[in-house]
């Protein structure tokens, strides 16, 4: 029997609250069955993907990210925040500049979506950024001659 | 400056793969992957958990070292 039992039990009710949330609030049955599909495609994957730490022994709580995953994590949230801002800036100057009062709720749905975006971009760059140009430097002679 | 080091080098050593000195020390292999190919500076406490799991000084396992010289 696989360690990861309490892990998948818990993802399997996490998975029909979603779809089960999802449905109700879009009052569509197959978009909550996709959600909760989505979802659990997702927590079978997790394991498997190098991205999480395994520790059976946490039972349901057995995946976690290491600290390279949650540096990357802040940095990506950073850079989004700083997009929302900017864009944020942008808008209210094109909103000042067309003589408007107020914003409309697309454009601030908007913002969140880009800001949603960039989080994801972000840390997908970082995931994958090696040193500027270098690769893997040669150790130092000092190092690797004896005393 | 930046961090250089020979964890891969001291991992072979040992006969470790990546996923045994992930698990070793509770980290990802991409973590791993990351720190062999310079991409991730690690903190103190992992670089001691390296040095620690691969029998190596940390002082033999990281080093600081000067930027390359973009105009190279």
């Amino acid at each position: 029997m696989s360690p990861l039992i309490p892990y998948y039990r818990r993802q399997l009710l996490v998975a029909a609250a979603l779809g089960l949330v999802a449905g109700v609030l879009l009052g569509s049955w197959p978009t909550g069955l996709v959600v909760a599909a989505a979802h659990l495609a997702g927590a079978f994957w997790a394991p498997r993907s190098g991205r999480f730490v395994v520790d059976p022994s946490r039972g349901a709580a057995a995946l976690r990210e290491d600290e390279r995953a949650r540096a990357n994590r802040a940095r990506a949230s950073e850079v989004a925040l700083q997009v929302m801002i900017a864009a944020g800036f942008l808008l209210w100057l094109v909103v000042r500049a067309s003589g408007q009062v107020a914003v409309s709720h697309g454009w601030l749905a908007g913002l969140v979506v880009l800001g949603v975006i960039s989080q994801i971009a972000a840390e997908w760059h970082l995931d994958r950024r090696r040193e500027h140009g270098v690769g893997r430097p040669a150790r130092p002679a000092s190092r690797t001659t004896s005393p | 400056m930046r961090v250089g080091n020979c964890v891969r080098e001291a991992r072979l050593a040992a006969d470790l793969t990546q996923a045994a000195l992930a698990q070793r020390v509770g980290v990802t292999r991409q973590t791993i992957i990351s720190v062999e190919q310079v991409g991730y500076t690690p903190s103190v406490k992992l670089a001691l958990q390296l040095a620690d799991a691969l029998g190596t000084p940390i002082a033999e396992l990281f080093w600081l070292e000067p930027e390359p010289d973009a105009s190279e």
